[in-house]
């Protein structure tokens, strides 16, 4: 089976689900919007998630959004994560080291497959700024269908794979 | 672990639970294959490919439960680890699996992938009459299935109610599958039935008779196809 050829499936322009959302350049970015889970199942995953990852904190729990609609839409549709190196580009991103990482930047993640990203989230706090470590990063992000955390970097489903890049758009003159 | 177990496990909270972080199709794919639990249902069906039907029949099951269509079907992830695992070893089955599933309006991923396997494998259109070519030995296996486990009588009741089906005499539990696709205008080779029925029923009843050996049918024939 190819599995890249399930990427969102839908979602085009034309598709009723969709919503107009495009990259700086104004390329149209694939999405969908997405039932909500039923609450108590909802409430049941947060509380799975919550023995197997010590550090999570929950911030909303909502299903409607993905991780990459959370950063890149504004928390209203699933976009796949398959367009997020696109989006980078459009959207005049660089890749940073972890020591310039600031609040505000984004962090990729990777699990088994090594040429497409699988989780993104937002630097929400640095324990020690300009550190070259990345144990003092907090992290924010939506855990697929299931609620938005506050996390330590890498303490996540081993779904979501490992950080392995930090990417900013931040400018200064 | 005997295969309703394992049907049990996957179909936990917990379960569920692990592989509903996924953002996007592959990253759920290989969290599926990742799992001792699937490896394990793998390994039951590579030995015995029978159980591909009881596998078959309990993703069926899944896919016909009531659910609260204001939320996401609570089954999207077991019914997409389940069309997947038939699509593997049963290429028949994976293709009926798969039209009742993309009938499912509230499941997410296990739409894509039957959308996916009705694609890959050239079903024609919902709304036109399809035969599909089904061995009969296959039929059979199925019938067999649910003449030894859909024997509880208000299960059977709550179907023939659900189905408009008024009055009946006898009812060999086999058109519980065919009736099943019905509404897609598929027929499968129907074998022996013989109830007595009212209405739409009878209909049916009487069509299936007319094309008792997978005759081929056409929209033009039969309005209810259109």
């Amino acid at each position: 089976m190819d599995e890249n050829r399930l990427l969102i499936g839908g979602g085009s322009e034309s598709d009723r689900r969709s919503i107009p959302l495009s990259t700086k350049k104004g390329e149209f970015i694939p999405n969908e919007k997405r039932l909500e889970k039923n609450p108590s199942q909802l409430k049941a995953s947060e509380q799975i998630h919550k023995k197997s990852y010590s550090s999570i904190r929950l911030r909303s729990l909502t299903s409607t959004y993905n991780c990459v609609g959370m950063v890149f839409a504004s928390r209203r549709v699933w976009v796949d994560t398959g367009v997020i190196s696109q989006i980078l580009k459009d959207d005049e991103y660089k890749r940073i080291s972890a020591d310039e990482v600031q609040v505000g930047d984004i962090v990729l993640y990777r699990n088994w497959d090594p040429t497409v990203y699988s989780h993104i989230g937002i630097v929400i706090e640095r324990e020690k700024p300009g550190s070259a470590s990345i144990e003092d990063m907090i992290v924010l992000s939506k855990w697929g269908q299931d609620g938005e955390y506050l996390h330590r970097l890498n303490d996540v489903s081993p779904m979501l794979g490992q950080a392995v890049e930090f990417w900013s758009e931040k400018k200064s003159f | 672990m005997n295969i309703n177990k394992l049907f049990r496990s996957i179909e936990s909270s917990g379960f569920i639970a692990e592989l509903s972080v996924a953002s996007d199709f592959r990253t759920l794919m290989n969290g599926i294959k990742s799992k001792h639990k699937i490896k394990e249902l793998f390994d039951l069906i590579d030995e015995n490919n029978e159980l591909s039907v009881e596998l078959f029949v309990r993703a069926v099951g899944l896919a016909r439960e009531q659910v609260d269509d204001r939320y996401l079907n609570r089954w999207d992830i077991p019914l997409t680890i389940y069309l997947w695992m038939v699509d593997l070893f049963n290429k028949n089955l994976s293709k009926f699996l798969a039209i009742v599933i993309d009938d499912i309006k509230n499941c997410f991923w296990a739409n894509k992938l039957a959308r996916y396997i009705k694609t890959s494998n050239e079903i024609e259109s919902e709304s036109a009459g399809v035969l599909l070519d089904v061995p009969i030995e296959l039929i059979e296996k199925i019938e067999e299935y649910f003449e030894n486990n859909i024997k509880n009588e208000q299960q059977l009741k709550n179907y023939v109610t659900y189905n408009n089906i008024d009055a009946y005499e006898e009812i060999y539990y086999p058109i519980f599958f065919n009736d099943l696709f019905w509404d897609k205008g598929i027929i499968l080779k129907p074998g022996k039935i013989n109830f007595h029925a009212t209405g739409d029923a009878e209909e049916r009843l009487d069509l299936l008779d007319e094309k008792e050996n997978g005759i081929d049918i056409s929209t033009q024939d039969y309005g209810v196809f259109a």
